[in-house]
């Protein structure tokens, strides 16, 4: 493990980061300093301590019901991290699989499957989002499913491209020659082989699920209130950013610490996982 | 050649089609027009009898087909909300949609080609951290918490650009940009990512021991395979700049068709709404068809199967 | 020049005659010929300039300056003659108008009782499917008894006709003009009597408005107007700031203090007639108990709301009748914030221990309802009542309403455009759309006010109607927010109380 460690810094940086983020997701209630929807308006719009008549009872400030920045936060982590990586796996399980099938097989699957992902990519979000909110309800399984399906339609064409140009290769019809099943091919000799770009694909995801969420939220169609997401601070926080910019900043900056540790995640594992980098250290 | 262009624009017809039925019943499901279109001092009974003289109330499906019998014809019918003729309303907004998103993607590849390259080639370097820090950075930012921002240091602040609208230069660097940094980051990598995996390739290496330039190297060999998923994803980031687009647009009220459409779902504006998942899905489906095509050249392997 | 208009204001002013003058003379010309321009920045624009069309309280707030109706209101919002010089009911059903001679519409078509039938037909008519036919049901025909006099017939008596055909819903039309060019020419190239004409307009772009010189209130100050529909908040502002616009509406409660800062702008707000109200389905238990209900009012700080939500910009009310309409009675006290209180009553009502319910809100409309609803569900919970909040998008919610589908406990808002409470209250006490409140005392007065022709004595009447309305609460009574318009001091503006964006007063200072 140490010796994994040591060989990428990068990935234990991310390692870190995020693992911080989700101590912080997972032990919200012991980290959180009040009830995140509990408002009082008499202490809405409260800078953070540092700032004028903030104190340490609010640290990161109120917003405009009143309620704990620092706790939304914390909460917070929770939500988002959970609608963005299921949403960003669910997509890449669907989407990786979708395109070695399709890349592999080519054909007739190859072209149903890259159709049905030209259609779902030629369908405006807003409606989608719209509809299943307003005909399944708002709420947090469904935005992963419409997120999920915003998300798997890239993996199954990047992966069908690689894995397309794959099946061409020497190694490939060796082994086919030798008698290996299609499924063992993909298996040992695609799969690891896209699994790189897929990687970085995924990290990139991840951040995209995250800040779509907050344009859902921006337009309405996100998770309803009042339930603390990050998406939805920054959407609630955008009327307020010239005289209460701490309401959309910390999200904001969450968010991109969060986005950041996983990179460092992603870039990092793809250099370990990297089977030529392997062999030439 | 030409049999798979042609199957391609057969099976591309249906995508568009499938499109369109998907969205008139979504549109219709979830509320239609006739509270929205009415002032609010209308009754329950009033609402019923604008419906009928409307036609809402019909069966969805005979609703459908008297659109499409008429959109056969290009007439997508009256917008309920402009009182003109919808596919001519959306078509108007084309060049200013397109003046912004291709600004955007023009931008992010100029700007991500280059970090990359430079990146890769000079990888564990400082040039590739900063060039991961620039990506990273990048890809973190909302987009439309940077366009405000924008708007508050370079319009009101230093009084160097306008605010919002339409126009030549000035008017597009900043809605461009919002648009841009977000894909310019997610290409910068994905560039420095495969020119990496490109440039340990077997024939790359034994080029590189038969002592040919580095450069020549990479531009000869690595680069036009390192296109392969660039110009795959710039093709399928299309959709979603479109969508990334109506944040933006909205904010800078840039007259595209993002903001025109997002406003006609909110308000049930069947027609329109029609016209223009027509107009966005035959545009997605033919870049689709050219990002295939592109590949097919690009990469020869495929082209002798 | 600027000497004489000062000089001929003060003393309008000082003869109380500010909007009796604009309905006195016709044809007279301003006393300088329309100069300069005018940029304004609006968070929506119209929908079309088709009277007929209009969708939203935002469009009809606009076209005003390019049409004219029967009748207007003046600063003081009191009912005045325009296109109608005097008006008078002949009886229970038919109002007879009386019409200005000498109107031109600006292609020089001639205003006469034509085409106050032509326009009420097509309104009423079923094949123009007219957005505004809800509004006009209840006129069963027009007659035209001279050249310059009609009867109106309503189905049934109807005392808010003449405000219905006035700058709300009776536009007029050319006959001529109309049926030569056709329903969607008319959406864009407008033909109306108005202070402006509509020169050109490049949706989500840009409007400009044009001087009607030959206006008949007398020509509008300002030759030229450029309307750019700027969606977004912070831009509108930044616009603003910048120069690059004169004048904006609205302008956001949370950036009025720092905009009155700045001494190169101006900021005036208006009561809007937009009251806001939970509506509470008194069918069903426990809101069947008026101590349930009125817990409801006690339990929710709305002052605490419009403090910190609105920035202190609006109004408490104590009923469902706004400030600026009729007969508004400020002796009737709203309900006072007391949890303590909420809870005893909840606890005699049968209910210590509170209760769940649910309470529908939305996004998306033209006014923030889903803050609000977050704000007072908080406050539901603090006194035991377990409120889970649904948010719907706009669109969505309508469904719901029409099919009384709604939550027990709803937030709403309705722009008392009439500025007549009778109108507001008849539409609450309609028995579908989601309220079900019935009292048979309440239409008793109603029908008598209704009733009443004069309305210095329809006035006094409405104090009752308020008195019985708060004490049945069958609503949480809340408030109605400001309206904002920020300008630079380069601009004279005085913005309407009922939030009609009416520009021919807009002049330019020095």
């Amino acid at each position: 493990m140490i010796r994994l460690a040591r060989r990428s810094p990068l990935a234990s940086a991310g390692a870190l980061i995020v693992g911080l983020v989700i101590v912080a997701a997972l032990a919200a209630p012991l980290l959180a300093t009040t009830d995140p929807i509990d408002q009082d308006l008499t202490v809405a719009l409260k800078p953070p301590f540092w700032l004028g008549d903030g104190s340490l009872r609010h640290p990161l400030g109120t917003d405009h019901l009143g309620r704990d920045v620092y706790s939304r936060l914390i909460y917070g982590a929770q939500i988002s991290l959970t609608i963005s990586v299921l949403a960003a796996f669910l997509g890449a399980v669907v989407g990786v699989a979708a395109g070695l099938v399709a890349g592999y097989l080519g054909g007739r699957v190859d072209t149903i499957i890259m159709r049905l992902a030209d259609l779902n990519l030629a369908f405006p979000l807003i409606l989608l989002a719209l509809a299943v909110v307003a005909l399944l309800g708002a709420n947090l399984k469904n935005l992963i499913i419409v997120m999920a399906i915003t998300t798997w339609m890239i993996y199954a064409r990047v992966v069908r491209g690689l894995s397309l140009g794959l099946r061409e290769r020497e190694f490939v019809q060796a082994a086919r020659a030798l008698g290996a099943h299609d499924a063992r091919i993909i298996g040992r000799h695609v799969l690891p082989n896209v699994l790189a770009p897929v990687m970085v694909i995924w990290t990139l995801e991840v951040a995209r699920i995250i800040l779509m969420e907050s344009a859902l939220s921006f337009l309405g169609l996100g998770v309803p209130p009042p339930t603390p997401t990050w998406g939805r601070m920054l959407a609630e926080g955008r009327d307020y950013l010239t005289v209460a910019s701490w309401i959309a900043v910390f999200p904001g900056l969450a968010i991109l610490f969060t986005v950041l540790g996983i990179n460092f995640l992603g870039d990092g594992l793809r250099d370990l996982l990297d089977p030529r980098l392997r062999r030439q250290t | 050649m030409r049999a798979y262009v042609a199957g391609r624009l057969a099976t591309a017809l249906l995508v568009i089609l499938g499109v369109s039925v998907v969205s008139f019943f979504l549109t219709f499901l979830t509320g239609d027009p006739a509270e929205i279109m009415l002032p609010p001092g209308a009754t329950a009974t009033q609402i019923e009898k604008f419906r009928a003289e409307w036609g809402f109330d019909d069966p969805l499906p005979v609703q459908y087909w008297r659109f499409l019998k008429r959109a056969v014809h290009g007439d997508f019918g009256i917008s309920l909300r402009h009182g003109q003729s919808s596919l001519p309303l959306i078509v108007a907004r084309l060049p200013a949609t397109l003046q912004l998103t291709v600004t955007a993607m023009l931008l992010a590849i100029a700007l991500a080609v280059p970090l990359g390259v430079l990146a890769a080639t000079h990888r564990g370097g400082p040039i590739d951290l900063l060039a991961m820090g620039v990506a990273l950075v990048g890809q973190s930012v909302p987009n439309f918490w940077l366009a405000i921002m924008m708007i508050l240091l370079f319009a009101v602040s230093w009084g160097l650009l306008p605010t919002s609208g339409r126009g030549g230069v000035a008017h597009v660097v900043m809605p461009a940009a919002a648009i841009a940094i977000n894909l310019m980051a997610l290409l910068t990598r994905l560039v420095r990512s495969t020119m990496i995996e490109m440039l340990s390739e077997d024939y790359v290496r034994t080029a590189r021991a038969k002592g040919l330039r580095e450069l020549f190297v990479t531009s000869r060999h690595a680069l036009p395979n390192a296109m392969i998923p660039l110009v795959t994803v710039v093709g399928l980031q299309f959709g979603y700049i479109l969508g990334g687009a109506v944040v933006i647009e909205t904010i800078f009220t840039w007259p595209g068709v993002g903001l025109f459409t997002i406003q006609a779902i909110l308000n049930r504006d069947y027609p329109v709404v029609q016209a223009s998942v027509f107009i966005l899905a035959t545009a997605v489906v033919l870049i689709n068809l050219t990002v295939d095509l592109l590949y097919v050249w690009l990469d020869p392997r495929i082209r002798l199967t | 020049m600027n000497q004489r208009t000062m000089t001929r204001r003060d003393a309008l002013r000082v003869l109380g005659l500010t909007a009796a003058a604009a309905g006195l003379h016709t044809g007279t010309p301003a006393a300088a010929a329309p100069t300069g321009e005018v940029k304004i920045g609006l968070a929506a624009e119209p929908n079309t300039f088709d009277p007929h069309l209009t969708v939203g309280r935002n469009t009809q707030i606009f076209v005003v300056n390019v049409y004219d109706g029967l009748t207007a209101r003046d600063v003081q919002s009191n009912l005045v003659p325009a296109l109608a010089e005097s008006w008078k009911r002949l009886n229970a059903t038919t109002w007879q108008f009386t019409l200005r001679k000498g109107v031109k519409f600006h292609n020089g078509d001639d205003f006469s009782a034509d085409s106050v039938k032509f326009t009420l037909d097509r309104a009423t008519n079923p094949e123009t499917k007219a957005t505004v036919s809800s509004e006009l049901s209840t006129i069963a025909g027009t007659e035209i008894v001279d050249p310059f006099t009609v009867n109106v017939i309503t189905k049934t008596p109807d005392f808010l006709l003449p405000v219905r055909l006035g700058e709300l819903y009776g536009l007029m039309l050319s006959p001529k003009h109309t049926s030569a060019v056709g329903k969607e020419a008319i959406a864009t190239k407008p033909n109306g009597t108005g202070p402006f004409k509509l020169v050109t307009w490049a949706k989500n772009e840009k409007l400009v408005l044009e001087a009607n010189e030959t206006y008949w209130r007398g020509a509008p100050k300002v030759k030229t107007i450029i309307v750019r529909p700027i969606l977004e908040d912070a831009a509108r502002i930044a616009a603003l700031q910048t120069g690059e616009v004169d004048l904006i509406a609205p302008v956001p409660h949370v950036r009025i203090a720092e905009l009155q800062r700045n001494d190169k702008l101006v900021i005036k707000t208006i009561p809007a007639p937009r009251i806001f109200h939970v509506t509470i389905d008194v069918r069903k238990p426990p809101f069947d108990n008026l101590k349930v209900r009125q817990a409801l009012n006690y339990a929710v700080d709305v002052n605490a709301i419009l403090k910190t939500l609105y920035f202190g910009h609006g109004t408490r009310l104590a009923t469902v009748v706004d400030k600026g309409a009729l007969g508004y009675d400020s002796n009737v006290q709203p309900y006072p914030y007391d949890p303590n209180k909420a809870k005893a009553l909840l606890a005699e009502a049968g209910h210590p221990n509170g209760f769940e319910i649910e309470f529908d809100s939305f996004t998306g409309s033209i006014a923030d309802h889903s803050k609000p609803a977050e704000a007072i569900v908080g406050y539901l919970q603090k006194v035991g009542i377990r409120a889970k909040l649904n948010v719907f998008e706009f669109s969505t919610f309508g469904p719901r309403r029409v099919q009384n589908r709604t939550a027990p406990l709803f937030i709403y808002s309705i722009g008392n455009a009439y500025l007549e409470p009778s109108w507001v209250i008849r539409w609450m006490t309609q028995g579908g759309l989601g309220m079900h409140y019935k009292n048979a005392k309440l239409d008793e007065l109603l029908t008598r006010i209704e009733a009443t022709d004069d309305p210095k004595k329809r006035a006094p009447q409405y104090s009752e109607v308020q008195k019985l309305i708060k004490d049945e609460a069958p609503f949480v009574f809340l408030y109605q927010a400001d309206a904002a318009f920020g300008m630079s001091t380069r601009v004279d503006y005085t913005p309407r109380p009922d939030e009609t964006q009416w520009l021919y007063p807009l002049g330019l200072k020095g």
